[in-house]
């Protein structure tokens, strides 16, 4: 089932120049994840005064938390379970390098997902704006042929998870960003 | 041990990183009038702001894009690229402090 709709999106690739040229665009290490980081970091400035700027800035720390988070979280279920790269187990359109590492659960779509949800629990329209960012990098991964679509399906739920635990659940960390944003302040960096 | 793979990947993503913080920080200066980050006259703002923070993204992305193509090799790791993307946008912050300080001096 998940190698169907893995080739439904992965049968494309290479057959169209330009839909490959976006595609390489979308699926690297940097330009998506920099931008979803960027919008994240940017909250942070926003407002016109101190106090409007406060709660953008504790909804940018809490991003960069779950982002920590996931990060842990991917790697224990890596110790737990190893899922082959779609290309080592079929025959696909391969448009990027090969990991080595576990294919589920996704780690882009993980880290997406975080930075996205954090900053949607706290601001709908800039998280939204960062989901669809985060689902097109999460596409163009299965597209690329590095994912199947049930890698992306659990790394999105790891980052999800991990952005809901950071924001709605740690209360205990609400000082720590407080006194993170004063020193900030301090510092002429806010 | 940090472990970079491609130093030449590395500084480019640094670069971009460095850029592209740079004009989002100019976008922000300009639509909240924020003296203390804008390198335009306020009175410009906010065109003149959105514009040259639009730019620095975009050439900064545009000049990446031209001179990594090593792009989709294996490249830094995910915590080689975080400390990339906080020490790029730091220093980005800070000259934008400056600049602005110096120029409403």
């Amino acid at each position: 089932m998940d190698y169907y709709f893995f080739q439904l999106v992965n049968r494309y690739a290479g057959h169209a120049p330009a839909l490959d040229a976006v595609a390489r665009l979308l699926v690297n290490d940097y330009l998506l994840p920099t931008a979803i980081a960027l919008i994240a970091a940017g909250l942070g400035f926003a407002g016109h005064t101190p106090a409007e700027r406060r709660p953008g800035q504790r909804a940018a720390l809490q991003a960069g938390v779950s982002l920590l988070l996931t990060n842990v979280l991917v790697k224990l279920c890596n110790l737990f379970y190893f899922r082959p790269r779609p290309f080592a187990a079929h025959e696909v359109n391969l448009l990027f390098y090969h990991p080595s590492d576990s294919s589920l659960p996704s780690n882009p779509a993980a880290v997406g997902f975080a930075l996205a949800v954090a900053v949607w629990l706290n601001h709908r329209r800039t998280g939204a704006a960062m989901l669809a960012l985060a689902s097109l990098w999460s596409l163009a991964r299965v597209y690329c042929g590095v994912h199947y679509p049930l890698d992306i399906v659990a790394g999105a739920a790891v980052g999800a998870l991990a952005a809901y635990l950071a924001v709605r659940r740690a209360p205990v960390l609400n000082p720590v960003y407080d006194r993170l944003i004063d020193l900030a302040e301090r510092l002429f960096l806010t | 041990m940090l472990n970079f793979v491609e130093t030449q990947v590395a500084l480019h993503y640094f670069i971009l990183v460095l850029f592209s913080f740079g004009g989002m920080l100019q976008i922000i200066a300009a639509h909240y009038q924020l003296k203390g980050l804008a390198l335009l006259p306020i009175r410009w703002q906010p065109w003149a702001g959105t514009l040259l923070g639009l730019g620095m993204i975009s050439s900064a992305c545009a000049c990446f894009v031209a001179t990594t193509p090593k792009m989709l090799r294996p490249g830094p790791a995910g915590f080689e690229i975080s400390l990339l993307f906080v020490a790029g946008s730091l220093l980005a912050l800070l000259t934008c402090r400056l600049t602005a300080l110096l120029l409403r001096r």
